[in-house]
């Protein structure tokens, strides 16, 4: 199943693509779990949340992307059965990775706002699922909820920058400042193929910087 | 006037006086040396205690608090985890 539409070129790359940030997501979780067992900081609980929700949801996203390619690439030699099950699992991976992209960035909003509750947590998700599962386009509205998710982290990180005028602080809201850059290209990817590509090299530039900034703290 | 300190910096304003007498301490020189209420005090000794970063000896009626392992652990690990909560804004004030 085609769910984006994206240049022939980067048909696999995109897999990569997606594959690093699951792992870079995963560095930043397992590194704030740490954090946590250490200081039993709510906050790091919920970055390690967040970031791990964020890493499974791209595993998704790769997963779908590579099904894809394997079902065009024995499209003739391979039975019904199997392109059916296919086209399950690109539903399903799909919705997975929608649906915890959406929480992970629930879980940093919390940071951002403030506010750790798990009812702060639940009145920012829970809408934004009920929508996004009933909506006649998910694919859309996940990447304009998501957008506007980044835009209050991102808001976040600036401030923290403006706040501390550190040249760490200033990679990280750059970091989300390119991911909410990256995020606004999806939106227009159903419309010009080119689009996806850009969004897939904004994203990798953002998690560069995370994971540069992160290998920084550990000097 | 300066702002309130977060708790990582309280934890390890605790540890680091403890360090520094490198023995058994009594909660008031605690107390004193970290700059903290005897509430606030008492809250982040049970929290210490409860995860271990240091060990209550009773002497007679006398009760004194030593670092342990992972007390020294934290500490040698503490700069890692600081710079981790400010780079992605952690902070927590108490």
């Amino acid at each position: 199943m085609a769910v984006f539409l994206r240049p022939e070129w980067f048909t696999g790359p995109d897999v990569l693509f997606e594959f690093t940030f699951a792992v870079v997501a995963l560095l930043v979780a397992v590194y704030a779990f740490r954090v946590f067992r250490l200081t039993k900081s709510r906050n790091a609980l919920s970055l390690g949340a967040g970031f791990l929700l964020m890493s499974v949801s791209y595993l998704s996203l790769s997963l779908m992307n590579a099904s894809a390619i394997f079902s065009i690439a024995a499209h003739d030699g391979i039975s019904y059965g199997i392109l059916r099950g296919l086209a399950i699992l690109s539903v399903l991976t799909l919705y997975t990775h929608v649906l915890l992209y959406i929480l992970g960035l629930a879980s940093l909003s919390c940071i951002a706002l403030k506010d750790k509750s798990a009812k702060a947590f639940l009145l920012i998700s829970l809408p934004s699922i009920i929508a996004l599962l009933l909506s006649p386009n998910t694919l859309l509205l996940f990447h304009v909820l998501s957008s506007f998710f980044l835009v209050v982290i991102s808001f976040q990180y600036w401030r923290n920058y403006a706040k501390k005028k550190q040249g760490k602080a200033l990679m990280i809201a750059i970091a989300f400042f390119l991911l909410l850059l990256g995020r606004i290209h999806f939106i227009f990817s159903p419309n010009h193929e080119i689009f996806y590509p850009i969004g897939h090299a904004l994203e990798l530039l953002s998690y560069v910087l995370i994971l540069i900034s992160l290998a920084r703290t550990h000097r | 006037m300066a702002g309130k300190r977060e708790r990582l910096q309280v934890i390890h304003d605790i540890l680091r006086a403890m360090q520094a007498k490198n023995g058994p301490m009594k909660p008031t020189h605690i107390l004193y040396k970290a700059n903290l209420s005897s509430q606030m005090l008492k809250g982040y000794l049970l929290f210490l205690l409860k995860e271990g970063f240091i060990e209550k000896q009773n002497e007679g009626r006398k009760q004194t608090y030593q670092l342990t392992i992972k007390g020294y652990e934290y500490l040698s690990k503490y700069r890692h985890v600081r710079e981790f909560m400010e780079l992605f804004s952690l902070e927590e004030s108490e």
